[in-house]
């Protein structure tokens, strides 16, 4: 597995729907009130449903450096769509360096939690369903309570 | 009539500047509206005060040049919200030195007309007057405002014409003003030889203004005089329809582009597979997104339209300013000092300065985001005189260009058909030929309506002193009408 190829994709598959949202809404708006908030909003939450999708296998395949370079470019690819998000006017820089951190804080998190299951678990069986559990368990987790973590990032 | 004042606090005895405030038109207001108040400002020490308006969170100041024990009087148009308290706030040297809140006002009831009757004679303000008929507000000349805004809430004026000879001069250019804006206006008893200058003042073609007897100014049913419905000025929508903007439109497709050449570049880095390489990227594009879309001017399209008819002095206008962010920055738009703002931006800083020489300037500063868009639209009166000479009879049709300079093209609309008009030399004069009909664009058709006769509109004739300034593009459309004003639009 090249470490740095599954964080660009896992990027890539947050940044282009968000991307394609953000454009579509900027366009259709004509005073283009609503779509930079949004924007943020929709990438912070893209963001956390798919580091929950993504990182457990890579906390089972990966390990070490090429774990970190995975986890760093899935956060990093998103930046500039935060970057035009922020020249948009959706929030002052330092909400935006918070949500980063909650994002980095919740990934380190997920990781850490799967490798413990990954070395708890002899049984490859019960290894696979337990972090199938933590996939989707974390995505819904997120999804659901996004207007609260987002509230307290004031979002 | 001062209203009083009270200090900011108890701390000093004697503030460093003397302020009271004195509501125009004794305080009558309406809910929505504009409304002035006249505030008299005596310094110990030059310096520069300023006001922070009603209700606008320091949003909207006025800021005055004063000198040492010298009284100036400057008047601030507000919007009247009476869901909070009409608090005014006063600066000098970085500090408030009072805040003043306006108690002293009389909301007209909603839906009703607010019928000002104004006099000079001191029989005419008694308890027992009839002077303009029951329902008026009857106020003294001193009353009246000094500003434009300041007749926002006034449905109909009542005039005796014992108040001419006591306006000073900001009563009587914004009398004028209101004339000219088609406001509302009966005068009791003029003279016959001074109508005619009130008619070459007066806008819609003098529609809504009558010359009544003091009897008649007496009468109960004044207040039922029937005007037609005021022609409105287009919308902002409506005037942005009639310039292509393609500035925000540039701006996306640079975002879009970038963006594409963004995933074409992660796609390509995911194929190498390097790690270096993949965290370096999206820093880069970050960094770039920074530099790019930093510190760039927003684009400002201004349309004026203006309304007249031949021989006026005075033309209505309606300005649309929209400003299309391309990054963080700001616009700043210079209006005239009487102009009506509609209430619809919340992030722009509206400042007016008063000189020593009390000009009075306006600005109007927005802030600009990427992609962002704000709209302006104001609406008031400039001086201006239609460049050309219309004669519309039943038997023809002339346009003459009366000015120094020749006109730009233009269209006609007369007898329901639309005529190219083209651009006419000092002094000549152009006729419609047979075969002429030309097809006016659909946006402006839907301004223009179906006029009943002659209707002249010239693209691109400004005023000698334009409304609006600061925009890198203005598109200017006069139009002179010659038919009934108040006649219906589509």
């Amino acid at each position: 597995v090249n470490a740095a190829r599954v964080g660009l994709l896992a990027g890539f598959a947050v940044t282009v729907p968000v991307a394609v949202w953000m454009l579509g809404t900027a366009a259709g708006d004509p005073w283009a009130s609503g779509f930079a908030k949004g924007g943020v909003r929709a990438l912070f939450v893209v963001t956390a449903i798919v580091a929950s999708a993504v990182l457990p296998i890579c906390a089972l395949r990966l390990a070490g450096r090429a774990l970190a370079v995975a986890t760093a470019c899935l956060l990093l690819v998103p930046l500039p769509l935060i970057v035009l998000l922020w020249l948009a006017g959706a929030a002052e820089v330092m909400v935006l360096v918070a949500g980063f951190g909650v994002l980095a804080l919740y990934s380190l998190v997920i990781l850490l939690i799967s490798k413990a299951t990954g070395r708890a678990m002899a049984d490859s069986f019960a290894r696979a369903l337990t972090l199938a559990a933590l996939q989707v368990g974390g995505a819904v987790a997120v999804f659901v309570s996004r207007h609260v973590w987002l509230g307290w990032l004031g979002l | 009539m001062i209203l009083g004042s009270s200090p900011a606090d108890g701390g000093d005895p004697a503030p460093p500047v003397d302020v009271s405030f004195q509501p125009a038109l004794l305080g009558h207001v309406r809910t929505g509206a504009l409304a002035e108040v006249g505030v008299r400002l005596v310094s110990r020490r030059d310096g520069t005060v300023r006001i922070d308006g009603a209700g606008t969170g320091g949003r909207s100041s006025t800021s005055v040049t004063l000198r040492a024990g010298e009284a100036r009087s400057v008047w601030l148009p507000y919007r009247v919200d009476l869901t909070e308290r009409l608090v005014f706030r006063v600066w000098f040297e970085n500090a408030v030195v009072q805040e003043h809140e306006l108690r002293s006002v009389h909301p007209a009831k909603s839906g009703a007309p607010l019928i000002v009757a104004a006099s000079a004679r001191a029989t005419d303000l008694t308890p027992t007057s009839r002077f303009g008929g029951i329902q008026a507000a009857r106020i003294g000349t001193e009353s009246l405002p000094r500003t434009l805004q300041g007749y926002d809430p006034v449905s109909q004026l009542i005039l005796d014409v014992s108040v001419f000879t006591r306006l000073d001069g900001p009563q009587l250019s914004s009398l004028e003003a209101f004339i000219a804006d088609c406001g509302r206006l009966s005068i009791a008893d003029l003279p016959k030889r001074a109508k005619p200058k009130i008619r070459k003042i007066a806008g819609c073609g003098g529609a809504f203004v009558t010359f009544i007897s003091r009897q008649e100014a007496a009468d109960e049913t004044m207040a039922a005089v029937s005007f037609p419905e005021n022609p409105p000025l287009p919308s902002a929508g409506d005037l942005l329809a009639l310039v292509p903007r393609d500035a925000n439109d540039r701006s996306l497709l640079q975002v879009s582009l970038f963006l594409g050449a963004y995933v074409l570049l992660l796609l390509i880095a995911a194929l190498a597979g390097r790690p270096i390489p993949a965290m370096l990227l999206p820093v880069g594009a970050a960094v770039v997104a920074i530099a790019v879309w930093t510190g760039r001017a927003p684009g400002v399209t201004a349309v004026l339209w203006l309304e007249s008819q031949p021989g006026q002095l005075q033309a209505r206008f309606a300005a649309v300013a929209a400003v299309d962010g391309q990054g963080p920055d700001k616009a700043v738009i210079s209006l005239p000092a009487d102009a009506r703002l509609d209430p619809t931006i919340s992030d722009a800083w509206n400042e007016r300065f008063v000189d020593g020489m009390d000009n009075v300037s306006a600005s109007l500063t927005i802030p600009t985001r990427l992609l962002s868009r704000t709209t302006v639209r104001l609406t008031g009166t400039v001086s201006m005189i239609p460049p050309v000479s219309v004669s519309a009879t039943d038997d023809g049709l002339s346009i003459r260009a009366s000015g120094p300079t020749g006109t730009p093209p233009g269209y006609v609309v007369w007898r329901g058909q639309t005529f190219g008009l083209p651009g006419i030399e000092p002094g000549a004069t152009w006729v419609p030929k047979d075969g002429g009909v030309s097809r006016m664009p659909p946006e402006l058709r839907r301004l223009i309506g179906a006029p009943a006769r002659a209707t002249t509109i010239l693209k691109g004739v400004s005023p000698p002193q334009s409304p609006i300034g600061g925009a890198g593009n203005t598109h200017t459309w006069f139009v002179i009408r010659n038919s009934d004003p108040a006649e219906r639009r589509p």
